[in-house]
């Protein structure tokens, strides 16, 4: 009786080997996942677990590209894998997915990893939150601005831009309440958003420590309010904020500014000089010649291929 | 009971050869021979007047059959072959490494052409005299200099700096540094001040694909950061994050 049990054990262990998937298979797994195969889908993100890391990108490259119809039946798995994961280089690729996929079903347990500060590679959940672009998120996003590691700030930065328009109203309601740096990637934010309702809050910063980006994102979302501000800019000692300035003239396309730019032509250091005649050359629409380092007429090139 | 013990061990044994059965099945492997001298080589570019001791203005490594191809903006170069026994990318040329003499200069015209130059390398043999080339006065020097860090915060090797002119960042760059040592630092030398957008990538050639590590010198906006150098002036710490391409 017992030998019987011990081959049988043997048996069903032998044949659980023989159905774990096979690396030499990734590409047939690819093909199925594409086609919607579950099995396939299920083989590569088994394969996801594997150690070298070149396996990992190319089950997650097949994942990806799993069609429309067959995209819920992932997310679950996703979902149930993501809670028991240990390992920090897989649970990095579901984040991914889950974000590359767009489940919004994820949102809630990527916002309880962003505030676990244990896992090292939390950028990648504020990517997937930016990929999902659910509102819901806006909050644990601006916390992601205060961590610690500048990457982090940074996806959650961009995660903030790709929510667009509908992330200002809380944007304007908590700015004042937030500290400088977290204002400072919330003004690039708004340049970034494009929406003219958060003129007057970057109006209001001008002369604040984030100067340089305020006028850099007026010239992104400013009006003809914004021109004396820029225009005063132009005058700062400061040669990055004359840079700036001249870039936001550009940007803003305000004709009324063509004769302080063509002051600026004269300016002392070159790289102010190159950005009036940059931004000439927008307003006039006809290539403006600026004085380069060694003393010579020159054309600025064009940062727009 | 010693019987279920044997089994058992019987059991992990079988377990064993069976796992290691299947991953000799799955990995791939490299056969070929090697020739000499057909192996990869530093190719190094200077710009005319650049100290030849010093860092290169762009270098690039060819491949298995001797085969590069650098771009460049126009100008006039110098183009010398290197490879160290060490492998390092720098450093003095002892006796025994491979190298060659100085190319050129070398005309790259503005309308794109792309030049053909062979180089054939020697061995070095015993010391030579110094290739009599002025110095440029290093507070005279332009350029970038900075980290490439992965998600980790740590310093990546073998990544290099790509630099353009222009805000999309597409097509080649204008300057590409060196490939980073284990400290992850870099530097690149230009030729003279201006606005550049910078991307640090761990390969080089073609748009990233997915699980490539790439970066963009960025305050954390979608539209990439320009940095502002002054001529004769080396900007310092500029640190790029490099992620994995998802």
């Amino acid at each position: 009786m017992m030998g019987i049990l011990k081959k049988s054990f043997i048996l069903i262990l032998l044949v659980a080997l023989s159905c774990s998937p096979k690396i030499s298979k990734i590409d047939v797994y690819t093909d199925g996942a594409k086609k919607g195969d579950e099995s396939a889908i299920k083989s590569l993100l088994k394969l996801l677990e594997h150690y070298e890391e070149d396996i990992k990108v190319k089950a997650y490259g097949g994942l990806i590209m799993v069609p429309e119809g067959k995209r819920e039946f992932l997310s679950g798995l996703i979902l149930n894998k993501l809670k028991s994961e240990k390992d920090v280089v897989t649970k990095e690729f579901l984040i991914a997915l889950a974000g590359k996929l767009k489940i919004k079903s994820a949102v809630p347990v990527l916002i309880d990893m962003a505030r676990d500060k244990s896992y090292p590679r939390r950028y990648v959940v504020y990517f997937a939150l930016g990929e999902i672009g659910d509102i819901s998120s806006i909050s644990t996003l601006i916390e992601g601005l205060e961590d610690e590691r500048v990457d982090v700030q940074k996806y959650a930065s961009r995660a903030i831009i790709k929510l667009g328009p509908k992330a200002l109203p809380v944007i304007f309601e908590r700015f004042n309440s937030l500290k400088k740096e977290v204002q400072g990637y919330l003004i690039r934010a708004m340049g970034e958003i494009r929406d003219r309702s958060a003129e007057d809050l970057l109006i209001s910063q001008i002369n604040s420590e984030n100067k340089y980006d305020v006028i850099w994102a007026l010239g992104k979302v400013g009006t003809e309010k914004s021109l004396p501000y820029l225009l005063s800019e132009l005058k700062n000692p400061d040669y990055l904020a004359r840079v700036k300035a001249c870039q936001a003239l550009g940007d803003l396309n305000q004709p009324s500014a063509i004769p302080y730019l063509r002051k600026l032509l004269s300016d002392k250091e070159v790289v102010v000089r190159e950005w009036s005649a940059r931004s000439l050359e927008v307003l006039t629409g006809e290539r403006t010649y600026y004085i380069d380092e060694k003393g010579k007429p020159a054309l600025p090139y064009s940062l727009y291929h | 009971m010693k019987k279920n013990l044997f089994l058992l061990a019987v059991f992990f044994i079988l377990l064993t050869f069976l796992s290691a059965c299947e991953k000799k099945k799955d990995k791939g492997g490299i056969k070929g021979i090697v020739y000499k001298p057909v192996e990869k080589i530093y190719v190094y570019v200077y710009k005319e007047g650049m100290d030849l001791k010093g860092p290169a203005f762009a270098d690039t490594l060819t491949d298995e059959e001797g085969n590069f191809s650098i771009s460049l903006p126009p100008g006039k170069y110098l183009l010398v072959a290197r490879m160290r026994k060490t492998g390092e990318v720098a450093g003095p040329v002892e006796v025994g490494d491979l190298k060659s003499e100085v190319i050129g200069p070398v005309t790259v015209p503005e309308d794109g052409k792309v030049l053909e130059k062979n180089i054939k390398v020697f061995q070095k043999i015993g010391e030579t005299k110094d290739i009599a080339i002025t110095s440029p006065d290093l507070s005279k020097k332009t350029g970038i200099e900075g980290r490439i860090l992965d998600a980790d915060g740590k310093p990546v090797a073998n990544a290099r700096v790509h630099i353009y002119d222009h805000i999309q960042m597409s097509e080649r760059p204008k300057f590409v540094s060196s490939p980073t040592g284990p400290d992850g630092k870099y530097i690149v030398y230009l030729p003279k001040g201006g606005t550049y957008y910078l991307a640090a990538r761990d390969k080089f050639g073609g748009p990233p694909k997915v699980g490539d590590l790439y970066g963009r010198y960025d305050k954390g906006t979608i539209e990439p950061s320009g940095v502002v150098v002054r001529d004769n002036e080396i900007l310092k710490n500029i640190d790029i994050t490099v992620h994995k391409v998802w």
